[in-house]
């Protein structure tokens, strides 16, 4: 499922909508571990680094399984130096260091070339490169962040696309609450609280009652159908209990905990719901 | 590549953690006296940040810091950045550690931000 699909607060991500081809062939089966793309990947220095150190094919690199040939990263610029044929600098984006060459062929590029400065944040997209046994970005685009809510956006941006392209221990999770849904609270998320599920917020369903369990696993079932993922306001609760044959009541109660876990969401009115899921 | 000094993203209660490392975070700024800058993190502890350019941003500005940690409270600058007056959301990325995460109210993340594939191992 492409990103286009999170219309209401995916919004968020509609600047970088190049990244939504990528999602759909990260979704195809029939694509192995080393997939081809030709999207922009949204990257961390310690991603490219971390795949490039564990990789064997140090030409054509993979993160997450996906091909990363080009990739878009965000940092503060360092030790710039110009030359008549490129600007070379190295790109500290916090989880680490990158070397970045601008090659300038024409007065465009030398523009673009002028704006790099030391200390500014800017936004790289280009091709990674081996060169001389070191990793280096080759890039088509620099740009100055002008917007310093960019560079949150762009690690969101990262872990999304980290979550979505490592979907399946990302659906393991989501399914089974376990550690990961039982977070030690900290108070540092007192900020954010309406946006966080805390772990106390959700009952799952429990060990001795296999067949509610089951009725959830159905329901999400229903959610998670193609034709269902492919309507804009999802289901209706109604057409659930009809699909399925069970008492209304328990759909609401089914609902209501895959709601809760973030499973589904409510769209158009509190009866039509659709799956989170994106594949 | 070069990965040895991340600059792991806080808040006041991350901080703590981190006391002698490399840390980022952003502060509205309160007061500016003395050398020393102090202001309210983003989950609205105090924290004041020391050297650099940090004394020359005006106050209600948002300024990232990027410096060593060098107690629970405060932060040795190396790096600041002034973010203006119309910063809202690295509030996101430091609650991010092992959470579940809503963005917007569609997108359902689970992740550890500050370790593994992003920050520090």
């Amino acid at each position: 499922m492409s990103l286009s699909q999170f219309d209401g607060g995916a919004s968020f991500f509609s600047g970088v909508g190049f990244a939504s081809s990528q999602s759909t062939q990260s979704t195809d089966p029939t694509l192995s571990k080393s997939r081809s793309a030709h999207g922009v990947i949204p990257l961390t220095v310690k991603q490219i680094s971390d795949a490039y150190q564990s990789s064997e094919n140090k030409a054509a690199l993979a993160v997450d399984g996906v091909d990363a040939a080009n990739v878009v990263i965000l940092g503060l610029v360092t030790n710039k130096t110009e030359k008549s044929t490129d600007v070379s600098f190295t790109l500290d984006d916090g989880t680490g260091r990158i070397n970045v060459i601008r090659w300038v062929n024409d007065s465009a590029d030398a523009d673009e070339g002028a704006v790099i400065q030391n200390g500014l944040y800017m936004v790289v997209i280009g091709s990674l490169k081996g060169f001389q046994g070191k990793m280096q970005l080759l890039a088509f685009s620099v740009r100055p962040v002008v917007d310093y809510n960019e560079i949150p956006l762009h690690f969101i941006h990262c872990i999304q696309i980290h979550a979505e392209h490592s979907r399946k221990n990302v659906g393991a999770s989501a399914q089974l609450p376990g550690n990961l849904l039982n977070p030690t609270p900290t108070s540092a998320f007192s900020g954010a609280q309406e946006n966080h599920l805390t772990p106390n917020q959700h009952s799952a369903p429990t060990n001795n009652s296999d067949a509610s369990a089951d009725i959830y696993k159905l329901v999400l079932d229903v959610f998670e159908e193609p034709a269902s993922l492919a309507s804009e306001h999802g289901l209706h609760v109604d057409e659930v209990a009809r699909k399925l044959g069970i008492p209304l009541k328990k759909i609401q109660e089914a609902i209501e905990y895959h709601v809760d876990v973030g499973h589904v969401y409510s769209t158009i009115d509190d009866y039509h719901f659709k799956s989170a899921c994106t594949s | 590549m070069d990965t040895s000094s991340p600059a792991v993203f806080v808040n006041g209660e991350l901080l703590k953690m981190y006391v002698g490392r490399r840390v980022r975070t952003v502060l509205n700024v309160a007061k500016n006296e003395g050398g020393v800058t102090s202001g309210k993190c983003t989950d609205g502890q105090e924290l004041t940040v020391k050297g650099g350019d940090a004394t020359s941003f005006p106050v209600s500005h948002f300024v990232e810091v990027i410096g060593i940690a060098d107690s629970n409270q405060s932060i040795r600058v190396e790096i600041c950045t002034d973010f203006g007056e119309q910063f809202v959301s690295y509030v996101e990325l430091q609650g991010l550690s092992g959470d579940m995460i809503f963005i917007g109210k569609l997108l359902l993340i689970v992740v550890t931000w500050n370790k593994g594939p992003f920050i520090v191992d």
